[in-house]
């Protein structure tokens, strides 16, 4: 039995958020670490050492006594955190293998997350798996339960959300009780992994809520198979950083990282979903694949399709060999082509060029256009007054041309509230970086200019 | 989206290819098509007191809004309008006052000088209409002050695709569906257009190629005035078959069958052996991933390696200008 424990770590995630005013004043940010027994590090000391949060000094009201100011400047805030992204152009591996590994030992049951720490990974691997396909649709996903020392393999590798879902809705498959194994977990996913083809990455995620592991041999040779077999492990823990399973995920190339509360346990698990990056030095033998596009075909009399023998009326014929296949993406029965739609490869293409992030423009700049290039929405005056209604957004302070750094300003006050695209100079709204970075993935300016 | 009624007002963005090359070939003159599209946005209006309209039009020289301007954003009442002259007795105001508005701004877009520079591609700048389009109908819908609207897009287009727009293209249907968007298409002469086909197709809209242009006007009232609550109880066009091939990033030919690398999911529609989008270097052996015999694919691929142009993979450029950094 190799039972990793470790004391209270110091390493808490570090991320740039604590730096903010804690906006939602529920009371549990840090209740994750706290009842794990193990130190969550915000703002310098421990989460229970730490007072309760006065987060209504914080509101001031303004001039002509009212809130809202104040609170528009909150939501702003709470906006501005999202905006950075990595806008890198690198390679990834898009066509991905993902196994998702769920704790559920005894400790899941513990009720620090709301509702409990199972009900909450539960429900949040739901909307991840929906968020997965939607984003990486050539990708493949497999979930596995660890408990009472052993592990299960409750849904195969597969494209299909639906079937995922509707096996982490068994409640059989998510009965918690026992100790959970990383051992067995990680021995299983390896082995499926395995069959994977190589232009594909390998991951492993795991969600685990234990701060022991119950294995039946040695656990570091484990982490070097996983090495060896290009195994790429991440980890969010919901209780706190255990030695080895950060060394795990250092070791194979991935990320560790302890949720604080709900809504940053959800960020953590959402952060896997783009596809990583590839190490620098891995030069893998690449190959080509072929692959054919399918027309869609709606035929007056129904004929049979090749994937199950049945006679439809809709279908996919297979450019190669005209077979009808019912659906895509799949590998054609009669030839084995891969079959796509180009809407599959599409989805992916956000990927490798991403839109760069937009800078928010400084005041001497600020003549230049008075609407927002997308959306028309007014932009308030350099003066600091309003051109259009207030409710347009807080009103900009006025102090004497603020320098405000670059891409990736987490400044608060110092906004003109419009930003600037690098390479077409056209000038946005707040509410279109975000929708531009986070939905469309198109320039509107660039696009004209190309 | 799912909750609309009868009773939850339209937001309908019209993008119209004002591109003078595209019209110039049609069998229905501009100025008669764009008489039947004031008409049919009129006809819009008039269904419902509070229906929202908004137009872009989209040339080979960019794209800009011809209604709502900038300029009267601040919804000024139709009737005080600065741009609306003395009131008409025999017409609406608010028709009046957007057809106005929309001859206007077109006749400045027309004399507007060219952009200075030569655009790369001339093309259609329709993907910047979509996604200015599609960034008003987020700020309407999901913004501040978010009303209750079932939001659509029309594009009424006269050219054909341009496969250079691709990508951006696949982007605004993606964030169409995201936002439950459907995007209706009218191609009014020519062959299909490929992503309009698959803008309608993936967002649940309406794509027509008209037989009859200039029975513009009756194709848009039949098929594209109804709102999506009305569209559920009516038998609205079907597309037979959608053309979902894909544009090769190498010559930006439609493939039926096309290489794609592993890593960056670029379409080449022949063999090279360095992507150009990522620089991955490929092996030259085993083209198929089960395995399959070279022989058989060669074969087959043959036809694509025979109209290949030697491939100078770098200066082929991606569609985009990345610079992947490797």
């Amino acid at each position: 039995m190799n039972q990793a424990r470790t004391p209270a770590a110091t390493t808490a995630p570090a991320d740039p958020e604590v730096e903010f005013i804690d906006i939602d004043d529920t009371g549990n940010g840090a209740d994750g670490s706290a009842g794990g027994g193990a130190g969550g590090e915000a703002g310098g000391g421990y989460a229970w050492e730490e007072e309760y949060k006065r987060s209504w000094e914080g509101i001031r009201e303004d001039e002509a006594g009212s809130l809202a100011s104040t609170v528009a400047n909150l939501q702003l805030q709470k906006k501005r955190r999202r905006r950075l992204r990595d806008t890198e152009s690198v390679q990834r591996g898009i066509i991905r293998h993902l196994f998702l590994i769920l704790d559920t030992s005894s400790a899941m049951t513990d009720k620090d997350l709301r509702p409990s720490r199972m009900e909450l990974a539960l429900s949040t691997a739901e909307a991840f798996i929906l968020e997965y396909f939607d984003q990486n649709p050539l990708s493949q996903l497999g979930i596995l339960v660890t408990r009472d020392g052993l592990a299960e393999k409750i849904s195969e590798l597969g494209g299909n959300p639906l079937d995922h879902i509707r096996t982490l809705k068994n409640k059989r498959n998510t009965n918690a009780r026992g100790e959970p194994s990383l051992q067995n977990a990680m021995e299983i996913a390896m082995n499926a992994l395995g069959h994977a083809p190589a232009h594909g990455t390998r991951e492993v995620l795991l969600v685990f809520g234990s701060l022991t592991s119950c294995d039946p041999g040695n656990i570091q040779l484990t982490i070097q198979a996983a090495k060896a077999k290009s195994v790429r492990c991440s980890m969010v823990h919901l209780a706190a950083e255990v030695r080895v399973f950060r060394e795990l995920c250092t070791t194979t190339g991935g990320t560790f990282s302890v949720a604080m509360n709900e809504a940053h346990f959800r960020d953590l698990l959402f952060e896997t979903i783009p596809p990583p990056p590839l190490p620098a030095g891995q030069t893998r033998a690449a190959n080509l694949i072929l692959m054919g596009f399918p027309k869609k075909i709606t035929a007056t009399i129904p004929t049979v399709c090749a994937c199950h023998n049945k006679f439809t009326f809709e279908g996919y014929l297979c450019p190669r060999c005209k077979a009808k296949i019912c659906e895509l993406p799949t590998d054609c029965n009669i030839c084995a082509l891969t079959l796509v739609s180009s809407p599959h490869l599409a989805r992916s293409y956000h990927h490798l060029f991403p839109v760069a992030n937009y800078r928010e423009a400084t005041v001497a700049e600020l003549p230049d256009e008075p609407f927002c290039y997308s959306c028309t929405k007014p932009f308030e005056s350099s003066a600091g007054q309003l051109t259009s209604a207030t409710k347009h957004g807080p009103p900009v302070t006025t102090a004497p041309a603020p320098h405000v750094p670059a891409v990736g300003s987490t400044a608060i006050d110092a906004g003109t509230s419009r930003y600037i695209c690098p390479k077409c100079r056209h000038q946005f709204c707040l509410e279109c970086d975000l929708f531009i970075h986070d939905i469309l993935r198109n320039c509107p300016g660039c696009c004209t200019t190309q | 989206m799912l909750d609309a009624t009868a009773d939850t007002p339209s937001l309908l963005v019209i993008v119209l290819d004002i591109s003078p090359f595209a019209w110039a070939r049609s069998p229905v003159a501009f100025p008669d098509a764009l008489k039947q599209c004031l008409a049919f946005m009129n006809a819009y209006l008039a269904l419902k007191h509070d229906n929202l309209l908004a137009v872009l039009a989209a040339s080979d020289k960019g794209c800009d809004y011809l209604y709502p301007t900038a300029e009267s954003e601040p919804a000024a009442p139709p009737g005080e309008s600065p741009t609306s002259d003395l009131p008409d007795g025999n017409l609406y105001q608010r028709f009046k006052h957007l057809d106005d508005q929309i001859l206007a701004r077109l006749r400045q877009l027309m004399i507007a000088p060219e952009p200075e520079g030569s655009l790369p591609v001339p093309a259609v700048r329709l993907t910047a209409a979509l996604s200015r389009a599609l960034a008003y109908i987020n700020r309407l819908t999901h913004g501040d002050n978010p009303v209750p609207l079932q939001p659509r897009i029309l594009v009424v287009s006269a050219s054909a695709d341009s496969s250079a727009q691709y990508i951006q293209m696949m982007n605004c249907i993606f964030a169409c569906q995201k936002l439950g968007v459907p995007m209706d298409a009218c191609q009014v002469y020519g062959d299909d257009s490929a992503f309009l086909q698959q803008a309608a197709s993936i967002t649940g809209g309406v794509y027509v190629r008209l037989a009859h242009p200039r029975g513009l006007l009756e194709y848009l009232m039949f098929t594209f005035l109804p709102d999506r609550f009305a569209r559920q109880y009516l038998v609205t066009p079907e597309q037979g078959s959608v053309d979902f091939r894909a544009a090769c990033f190498c010559h930006k030919r439609v493939v039926d069958v096309g290489y794609v690398c592993p890593v960056c999911l670029s379409i080449f529609c022949s063999f090279s052996p360095v992507c150009s989008t990522c620089r991955t270097k490929f092996a030259f052996t085993h083209l198929a991933p089960s395995g399959r015999p070279a022989r058989l694919l060669r074969g087959r691929s043959g036809r694509h390696r025979a109209d290949s142009r030697g491939l100078p993979a770098a200066a082929s450029g991606g569609p985009q200008p990345a610079s992947p950094a490797v």
